[in-house]
């Protein structure tokens, strides 16, 4: 099959792409890597009466930090994150996590707004940033507003570009110094979409956890926090047996999804897996404190 | 903005080419149909095979998720730019030492995967390699020897020291 027909246009500026998406008749959509949109155009599964090519837009692609925070640009590639000597002094788990992103082709291509966009249930960009509690920008003609990654995608799933805003950019807070770090995915052949991932924030002090967060992916509609393990976790004494435990409370929290790639049943399982080993291994790389 | 056709130049394969062409028409179909090129191979046409890929100004990209209009301005390499004077490239040399291709369907894609991973992202082992062209689906699970042949590209031994 080949996408249908629509119009296209390609703005030179953000204030041109604003209004191009404002003043269509009818969907319009924004066309930035297209890794995930033109696949459903393809196969005609979104008809979008025009298109906003933003790949003209050189300077929103970028990857910038402040001292407490990554800002990533509409434009920012995944390529962008590979073997990318400050992401992997500051935000190493995105640099382990794009390893499992697709192929190189896409991720020539692909951009990371996109990615949340588009938000797979199974994705790697919308875990990273439900884990990291990354802050949305979205743009439209009608003004700015800012989301909190847990909010908005959960509200969304995919494919789920809002139609007639830009997603203009996403800050993520670099977690603290020596908080320990895990990312990990189950699948059937490297870089197809999980069937499930995991990954964990940890921080120790005075020998207990501090704080912990984790996300699951595949699972739900979308990536999600499990705010309630998380909670169990705190103040705690990091072990195994803890970490056991941690897991052995997840199947119960899920609804995940029965399809041709895994069963909902075995889809818990795996989520208690990997939420044991996610939180192993953040615990090996965390740094103690205040003992 | 429009349905309607729009004007592009591009350069392909080193020759600047201009044509009218849908905003819809993919870059893939726009090579083999327009420029009368048909090394391009499309399988899935969504991303997934990498029988598709070109290089899009020096970066191995899916023509079946690129279209053509996007690529206005842009330099576009095709399998055929491998070969010159009826000399194989390298990389086609030891495909074919190698038998690095049986149906030859995903050959192309192969190749210009390869280009790229062996410029842009030069592996150091074979795990690199098998890596590198992940996304890219061999039907007749040629594997071994397109690994083969794209070890030997990078100056790698296998590491238990045994040949293809």
């Amino acid at each position: 099959m080949k996408p249908p027909p629509f119009e296209y246009c390609r703005p030179d500026s953000i204030d041109e792409a604003l209004e191009a998406l404002a003043d269509a008749s009818e969907d319009a959509r924004v066309l930035a890597g297209g890794q995930s949109l033109v696949p459903l155009l393809n196969v005609r599964q979104v008809r979008p009466a025009r298109l906003v090519d933003i790949n003209a837009l050189v300077a929103e692609r970028y990857l910038t930090y402040t001292d407490d925070a990554l800002a990533i640009g509409c434009l920012a590639r995944h390529v962008d994150f590979e073997d990318n000597p400050e992401i992997n002094a500051r935000l190493p788990i995105l640099g382990e996590a794009v390893k499992e992103l697709a192929s190189p082709a896409v991720r020539n291509r692909g951009t990371f707004c996109g990615s949340l966009c588009h938000n797979d249930p199974a994705a790697e960009w919308p875990l990273m940033a439900v884990l990291l509690d990354a802050r949305l920008h979205v743009q439209s003609a009608s003004g700015v507003r800012q989301e909190t990654a847990g909010g908005w995608l959960a509200d969304r799933h995919s494919p789920a570009v809002a139609p007639r805003e830009l997603l203009r950019r996403v800050e993520i807070g670099v977690p603290p110094p020596g908080a320990g770090w895990s990312f990990t995915e189950f699948n059937r052949r490297p870089g197809d979409v999980a069937i499930v991932s995991a990954a964990a924030l940890l921080t120790i002090e005075g020998g207990r956890v501090a704080s912990a967060r984790l996300a699951l992916g595949g699972v739900d509609r979308s990536a999600r926090r499990l705010h309630q393990v998380e909670r169990l976790l705190e103040g705690e004494t990091p072990s195994e047996a803890l970490w056991s435990a941690a897991a052995g409370e997840v199947p119960a929290l899920l609804e995940p999804p029965t399809d041709l790639q895994a069963t909902a049943g075995f889809r818990r399982h795996l989520a208690a897996q990997l939420t044991r080993r996610v939180f192993a291994e953040a615990e090996a790389r965390a740094t103690r404190k205040g003992t | 903005m429009t349905t309607t056709e729009c004007e592009i130049s591009l350069t392909v394969n080193g020759e600047a080419v201009r044509e009218a062409v849908p905003p819809r028409l993919l870059l893939g179909d726009f090579l083999r149909e327009r420029a009368g090129i048909a090394g391009t191979h499309f399988g899935c046409e969504q991303g997934v095979c990498g029988t598709c890929t070109v290089l899009l100004d020096g970066e191995s990209i899916r023509s079946c998720l690129l279209f053509a209009v996007q690529a206005d301005g842009c330099e576009v390499a095709t399998v055929e730019s491998l070969a010159s004077d009826g000399q194989l490239h390298r990389l086609q040399t030891l495909f074919k030492k190698h038998h690095a291709l049986q149906c030859g369907y995903c050959t192309p894609g192969m190749l210009m995967t390869a280009l790229d991973l062996l410029a842009n992202r030069p592996p150091a082992s074979e795990a690199d390699i098998r890596d590198g062209i992940r996304g890219n689906l061999c039907r007749c699970t040629g594997y071994q020897n397109i690994v083969a042949a794209l070890m030997e590209a990078a100056g790698l031994e296998k590491a238990d020291g045994a040949g293809a």
